[in-house]
């Protein structure tokens, strides 16, 4: 028997930029040109084909791959709603980050190493998407750990090298956890595909020790790479990493992972229902609302951009926690669409720090005075995302913060509501003055070092269009995610759709 | 088709944008179209629209007197500043910075007063609030910076307090964003106070004022006047709108904030009176009317039965404040660069003194207005105040005025025409305002009685009297109550400092440790390596002992 | 059963032809290993097909001959030690820096598989005794081929293995004194809790721990796999301690008394976590290469005698698949990283660990090797470590009682974790790379990453594989 297109479909989503990066691994470094076919080719094959995917699962259709691969739980590649809504993310973001990587790298060592790394790195975060069950999760959330290592340690300067072992000790050490949490599920109820309201709701009554240890061990597991604290630290280290790597790492691959787990787990494994019962949320909750202000106030120390941003997205991150344990229908859409919203204004926010430094070789706070002017249409996306992020309307970060509000309210967790705010003023805090220095503060004799990438003038031409265009293209769609927020093609839609799917169980 | 007139309203400043982008200074004398679709709108109005297309629930309209109101008085006075600014500015080299935060704030002005709905209006309301920064400091320099950094934080601060109020209000209307759910559903204690500060911070009135005196006069003259004509009025807007029409929560509260606004309008004179810069002192007589405007409020919500006749009030107290307090601010930036001819003094009292309750002005119809309803209310005790309130604002204007006089330069420069016929637009607007305006006139003719001329005239008197004695003795403010502290930028600097506080220096002490620890380890680890077959013998044997025993 | 002894045979006698001969071909070697390969793997088919075969040799039956039994784990056994054989010979053969290429590695090596092939389908406990001790002499003489730098640890080898087998023989002795047969099967229905009984398995069991190196009698296994050249470390650490531990697992899951069994079951248990936690961190914290990969061996055994301590303690049979998965899974995984680190070690031209800086440059598929092999010991899915330990888990979890063990599974993998990428981070550092010493060798580098594919590719099979064992083995 044949199988159905459909059955085969999340299987090419997967290996539509795995093959591309095993190939690339083959090639000299000199091979330029097949290099950057293979990569484009890889993203547009990708997009077109999680588009198809898109049309059929809001046509209803179900895509689902199932290899035989452990007594009781197959490794399954499924594409339901909320799967989607983090491919589509990662598809669309992984093209512009592909597209900024080629311009950023023009000329830098190891590239082939790069970029097979980088196709493998995506290829995992969309499998870890598309998992169907906790052992295929478990599957994928390794191999993005060991893919992302490399590009972790790029530069392969010991800094880098201590920031690599550094996130290795936290992911490896997560995914063990992972892994122990998988298997003590897998022994009460087998691994079962991801059910909408869960599917351990019968076991409660007389697991409730296994379930609780089997919840902590997965949320301290998947807490590593949501960055979590006391789990955050690799984070910010691992910001030695080139920009485009930054930039995949806090807006899709890793960081997301470990959210996107967190929204698997809660919601596909365990259902609201048992969580509530064993009252597991409200431990989530206080973790998620203490990371928000701890991130939040370790970036207003920062005196480095990167650093600043990562501090930021340790933050941001766990709004998305903070939405799933309010346990709520509207603070799941919030979490759900801050999934992406934190996703497009985050990699528009490491673009732009890339692009300031590799174009003027900017790096700290204090050297960003005047850049606007020198880098307009730059430091416009800079400060769209940093609006965002604090949740000025109508950019779509507002968008996450009026469900989780209301959602917290909705679930009668009123001091959620303080968090929230106390969050948004300190954002501020460390957000506005980047963009005052930005904007109004006069600029320098000279900057530190002014490479004259694209032709060395404001505006369309400030730096090399491979840096700048896909800035602008993640700019304009944070925008629009906020502006068209109640359209049908919106991400807030999706995220609507999908917790209509999970909620009616 | 109502939806793409009512969308006309915002995206107008943004296609000025776009064209300014494009033409950069051919396009800045046009600039000031972008206020005619609202103006259009506010006399001719199209049915409300929905746009839930663009945010859930969004809904813009002005059905009522007061959204036209605040509608047509605010393109007005925008559009006025707009040429005056064009004028003014055509030599700034960083006029295209200016006008693309003029622009903004523009937007977010109109989009927040055609808002029938709370996301929107707070989308409006923030574009509002933070674009205004890039016109608060624009000029440059140290005291820019500084007033613009407090009216940021404070900014910053209402806006997250907005934003909780927003959701909790949301919440409290069970989902619903449309004022008029709102207005029917009842407010709770948090969100009451949160609205009030919120808004507070952005009307102005004391003791949320702190930013006001600061930033205001460091604007340049266009954005003082749109700053203090139109956009504080968003607060007291925002208050009217997001508050619920009748609730015994705020009719228990309408006292205490009748007495702030009266404290607020009091504050603000006597602290105006200190100052020796005339926009200053006109800042805090910006203060002082709001104050009024609160006072306003607490009397509708404690009436909410004559809720309909104060909302007219207010409506005809907003515009005649309006456009009186942006001539004022543009009469104080000319009167910095040109010298004024006798009739020109004549232009800039008139606006002064038409806020002072000049008979014949809307300054006076709107005076009588307001106390006739405090006559009827239980409030009525408090109306002497008014009264006093208005020798208050006289003797607050001639201070402007006065320090107006001696900012005058020694050239000769004469005004030009785009800058006069601005200005004159809409320092004219107390006396034509009445013929103009129907609402507006009724009111007026209820002030033509002599009695009630009377009653407007000789407070008016004292005050000049007081002033033209005063200048007469030469009586100077004593030089320390002009150089008075200013706690609110230390406040402001406090908070800066707080937020930048320096990392803290790595620990020392770890490697020292670890050192004498890897010391032990080698110790360890040579222990072992010395006899492995004599250790594992030795193993062996206990290992066997311990079976026997076992 | 014919072509189970055909694979027996084959090294046995290419092993005799060549010392007979005083030659040192490679070539032959690898014929018969690849023909054993063969044999063997048509005896699984058979075994599989057809069920258990015994064979008498020389016709005579128990009690009073030897008997061979041939069980599908015999088979499969067959097959993995003849593959193991086969790629390290491959190894030896072509790589530069094996110490092996024109030694007497190649008879010793036919007759290190002969003997495992023979301790394997043995089926009483003399039989036991003499593969053993061929098995030890010959391991002891594959050392010494590295040369006079070995001759220490060598020598602790042979010394402690004399003892073990001592232990072994009196243990034996003891029991054919009490009971008068050999024969497992026989053995089985008749022991009895008795004391004879008692001190025969434990003298017996320290014996074999010894000889398979398990923790707290490990002693002599680092530097006697850490000298002996790379080909030998690797067949040492795939294959020669796991010799022990079968016939180990035999005893105390047929012959010994249930209640004994229980309680031994407990300490072996412990000790398996013993192993895991100090062989974990002897590997990380060693400056050796090759000595890390040993330590790792110490305590990746740990897991094994961790499941086989609790196999005997609960009286899980499903425990016996995850038991012969972390044999089979460690063997191919060990291989890999024990050829990855002496090739590198060898072109580096360095023991030490930070010899290998910046060696993803210059030896990226050793590199890859060590990592991915690396990679199944920690249990990364899909790899064969991690289906192994899946299935140690899942009883750990089955009563919160039991959550002990599997936090000490827990510390073993980040251990491991550890360990493994202290190297592979090392590896990736780029700034002052370690010059090669030699040209890399790109072939050796692969025939080092084949057995780290296989045991990844375990997945491929995992399902059946599981089901298959879980029938077998019980």
């Amino acid at each position: 028997m044949a199988p159905e297109w459909t059955q085969l479909l999340p299987v090419a989503v997967v290996l539509s930029s795995l093959v591309p990066g095993l190939l690339i691994f083959t090639l000299r470094e000199h091979q330029v040109g097949l290099r950057t076919a293979l990569n484009l080719g890889g993203v547009l094959l990708k997009l077109l084909l999680v588009g198809l995917m898109l049309w059929g699962v809001s046509q209803g259709l179900s895509f689902r791959f199932a290899l035989p691969f452990i007594p009781g739980g197959e490794l399954v590649l499924q594409g339901d709603a909320l799967s989607l809504q983090f491919v589509a993310l990662s598809s669309i973001l992984w093209a512009a980050t592909t597209l900024y990587a080629i311009g950023y790298l023009e000329g830098a060592p190891l590239r082939s190493r790069f970029f097979g790394y980088f196709s493998l790195c995506v290829s995992a975060t969309v499998g870890l998407a598309l998992a169907g069950n906790l052992v295929t999760f478990l599957l994928f959330y390794e191999l993005l750990t060991l893919a992302t290592f490399p590009l972790v340690v790029h530069r392969g300067t010991p800094e880098a090298l201590r920031a690599g072992r550094m996130y290795l000790a936290y992911t490896l050490g997560g995914g063990a956890l992972v892994l122990m949490g998988a298997a003590l599920l897998h022994l009460l109820a087998g691994s079962p595909d991801f059910t909408p309201g869960g599917y351990l709701a019968p076991l409660v009554d007389d697991n409730r020790a296994g379930l609780t240890l089997a919840f902590a061990l997965l949320i301290a597991g998947l807490g590593v790479k949501a960055a979590l604290i006391p789990l955050h630290s690799w984070l910010p280290k691992a910001m030695v990493a080139p920009a485009p790597v930054s930039a995949l790492l806090h807006a899709v691959a890793v960081v997301k992972a470990g959210a996107f787990g967190i929204v698997r787990v809660v919601y596909d494994v365990f259902g609201v229902e048992p969580v509530a019962l064993l009252q597991l949320n409200e431990p989530l909750l206080w973790l998620a609302a203490a990371t928000i202000i701890y991130g939040s106030l370790k970036a207003l120390q920062q005196r480095e951009i990167k650093k600043r941003l990562a501090f930021s997205t340790v933050s941001q991150v766990s709004y998305i926690t903070l939405g799933v344990a309010l346990l709520g229908p509207i603070g799941a859409i919030g979490a759900l669409v801050h999934l992406v919203h934190q996703g497009l204004m985050k990699i528009t926010l490491f673009f732009c720090a890339g692009n300031f430094a590799e174009t003027l070789h900017v790096h700290r706070i204090r050297e960003m005075d005047g850049i606007g002017r020198r880098m307009p249409l730059t430091m416009a996306a800079f400060t769209v995302g940093a609006l965002g992020m604090m949740g000025v309307p109508p950019i779509a970060g507002f968008i996450s913060k009026w469900y989780l509000g209301l959602g917290a309210l909705e679930t009668e967790y009123y001091w959620v509501l303080g968090v929230l705010v106390a969050s948004g003023l300190l954002n501020a805090a460390y957000f506005l003055p980047m963009v005052y220095r930005g904007w109004f503060a006069p600029p320098p004799e000279h900057w530190p070092e002014d490479t004259g990438l694209g032709g060395g003038r404001g505006g369309i031409r400030e730096t090399h269009w491979m840096l700048l265009w896909p800035t602008l293209f993640t700019a304009a769609l944070a925008l629009l995610a906020g502006i068209l927020a109640s359209t049908g093609i919106s991400p807030l839609a999706w995220a609507e759709l999908i917790v209509a799917r999970e909620f009616e169980s | 088709m109502s939806a793409l007139l009512w969308l006309s309203v915002p995206l107008a400043p943004l296609l000025a944008g776009l064209a300014l982008l494009a033409l950069r200074d051919r396009a800045t004398p046009w600039l000031w179209l972008s206020c005619v679709p609202a103006l259009a709108l506010a006399i001719w109005p199209a049915p409300g629209a929905s746009l839930g297309a663009l945010l859930a629930g969004a809904h813009w309209g002005a059905a009522d007197t007061l959204t036209r109101a605040f509608l047509g008085f605010s393109a007005l006075l925008w559009g006025a500043a707009s040429v005056y600014a064009w004028a003014s500015h055509h030599n700034d080299p960083r006029r295209m910075r200016f006008w693309t935060f003029w622009l903004l704030t523009l937007c977010g002005n109109l989009l927040l007063i055609i808002a029938q709905d709370g996301a929107s209006f707070y989308v409006g309301f923030t574009l509002m609030s933070l674009s205004a920064y890039g016109l608060v400091v624009h000029k440059g320099g140290p005291g820019p910076r500084q007033a613009g950094r407090l009216y940021l934080q404070l900014a910053i601060i209402g806006e997250m307090l907005l934003y909780a109020g927003l959701i909790l209000r949301v919440h409290e209307a069970g989902g619903e964003v449309a004022f008029s759910a709102w207005q029917q559903a009842p407010v709770g204690v948090v969100t009451a106070v949160l609205m009030l500060v919120g808004f507070g911070l952005k009307a102005g009135f004391w003791p949320l004022h702190i930013w006001l005196p600061q930033a205001h006069p460091a604007a340049p003259a266009a954005a003082s006047a749109v700053l203090s004509g139109a956009m504080i009025k968003a607060g007291i807007l925002g208050l009217w709108r997001f508050m619920p029409e009748q609730s015994d929560l705020l009719m228990d509260w309408a006292s205490v904030l009748f007495s702030i606004g009266l404290v607020s309008a009091f504050y603000g004179v006597v602290l105006g009176l200190l100052q020796t810069r005339a926009k200053a002192a006109l800042a805090y007589s910006s203060v002082s009317q709001v104050g009024y405007l609160l006072a306003l409020l607490a009397l509708a919500w404690g009436q909410p039965e004559a809720r309909a006749a104060w909302g007219l009030v207010l409506a005809l107290y907003v515009v005649h404040h309006g456009m009186a307090k942006g001539a004022l601010f543009m009469a104080a930036g000319l009167a910095a660069n040109y010298r004024f001819r006798a009739w020109q003094w004549a232009l800039v009292a008139l606006p002064g003194l038409a806020l002072a309750g000049l008979p014949l002005t809307s300054g006076a119809a709107v005076k009588t207005l307001f106390k006739t309803g405090l006559g009827d209310s239980v409030l009525a005790p408090a109306l002497p105040l008014l009264t006093l309130g208005s020798v208050a604002t006289a003797l607050l204007i001639a201070r402007a005025v006065w320090l107006m006089v001696q900012s005058q330069p020694e050239s000769h420069a004469r005004p030009s025409l785009p800058l006069l016929a601005s200005w004159a637009a809409v320092a004219s607007a107390p006396l034509l305002g009445p013929g103009l305006w129907p609402p507006l006139r009724a009111a007026w003719l209820d002030s033509t009685s002599i009695y009630v001329l009377w009653a407007l005239l000789w407070p008016l008197s004292l005050a000049l009297g007081l002033s033209a004695f005063v200048v007469w003795r030469r009586w100077a403010l004593p030089p320390l109550l002009t150089r008075l502290g200013e706690p609110a930028r230390f406040f402001s600097l406090w908070l800066r400092t707080l937020l930048h506080r320096p990392r803290l220096p790595d620990d020392e002490i770890a490697k020292r440790h670890y050192r004498a620890w890897r010391q032990r380890e080698r110790r360890w680890n040579r222990f072992w390596q010395q006899g492995t077959v004599a250790v594992s013998a030795w193993l062996l044997s206990i290992l066997l002992l311990l079976a026997w025993l076992w | 059963m014919t072509l189970a002894l055909m694979s027996l045979l084959l090294p046995l006698a290419s092993a005799l032809v060549l010392l007979v001969l005083r030659a040192r071909s490679p070539v032959l070697m690898i014929l018969a290993t690849l023909g054993s390969l063969i044999a063997a793997a048509g005896a699984l088919y058979q075994v599989v097909d057809g069920g258990e075969q015994l064979l008498a040799l020389g016709g005579w039956e128990p009690p009073l001959g030897i008997r061979f039994r041939l069980t599908p784990l015999s088979g499969l056994l067959l097959v993995f030690t003849a593959l193991i054989h086969l790629l390290v010979a491959f190894y030896a053969a072509a790589s530069r820096h094996s110490q092996t290429r024109h030694t007497d590695y190649w008879p010793l090596s036919g007759l290190l598989h002969a003997s495992l092939v023979a301790l394997w389908l043995s089926n009483d406990l003399f039989n036991w005794y003499v593969t053993l001790e061929l098995l030890g002499l010959v391991a002891v003489a594959l050392v010494t081929l590295a040369g006079p730098k070995a001759y220490r640890a060598a020598m602790r080898y042979l010394i402690l293995s004399l003892v073990a087998s001592l232990f072994y023989l009196l243990g034996v002795a003891l029991l054919y004194g009490r009971y008068g047969v050999l024969d497992v099967a026989l053995l089985a229905s008749l022991t009895e809790a008795d004391a004879t009984t008692h001190t025969a398995l434990l003298l017996m069991t320290l014996g074999l721990m010894l000889k398979a190196a398990l923790w707290p009698l490990h002693l002599w296994l680092p530097p006697a796999h850490a000298g002996a050249p790379t080909a030998v470390s690797a067949l040492l650490s795939a294959l020669v301690v796991k010799g022990p531990l079968f016939i180990l697992w035999l005893i105390w899951s047929e012959i010994a008394p249930p209640a004994l069994a229980r309680d031994m079951g407990f300490i072996m248990a412990l000790a398996g976590v013993a192993a895991l936690l100090s062989g974990g961190w002897s590997a990380m914290r060693t400056p050796y290469i090759k000595t890390l990969v040993a330590y790792s061996t110490v305590a990746q055994l740990g897991y094994a005698l961790m499941a086989l301590g609790l196999l005997l303690y609960w009286e899980l049979p499903e425990l016996h698949v995850a038991l012969w998965l972390f044999v089979l899974s460690h063997g191919l995984a060990k291989v890999s990283m024990f050829l990855a680190a002496g090739e590198m070690q060898a072109t580096l031209g360095s023991k030490r660990i930070s010899a290998l800086t910046g060696a993803t440059q210059t030896m990226p598929v050793a590199m890859f090797a060590f990592a991915v092999a690396g990679g199944s010991l920690i249990g990364l899915p899909p790899s064969g470590g991690f289906l192994a330990k899946w299935l140690l888990l899942q009883p750990l979890f089955a009563e919160p009682a039991n959550w002990f063990w599997a936090f000490a599974v827990l510390l073993g993998t980040l251990a491991s974790a550890v360990y493994v990428f202290r190297v592979v981070a090392l590896a990736f550092d780029r700034a002052k790379p370690t010059r090669p010493d030699f040209d890399p060798h790109v072939l050796a580098q692969w025939l080092a990453l084949i057995p780290a594919l296989l045991v990844w590719g375990m997945a491929l099979v995992s399902q059946p594989l599981i089901l298959w064992l879980t029938g077998v083995t019980h």
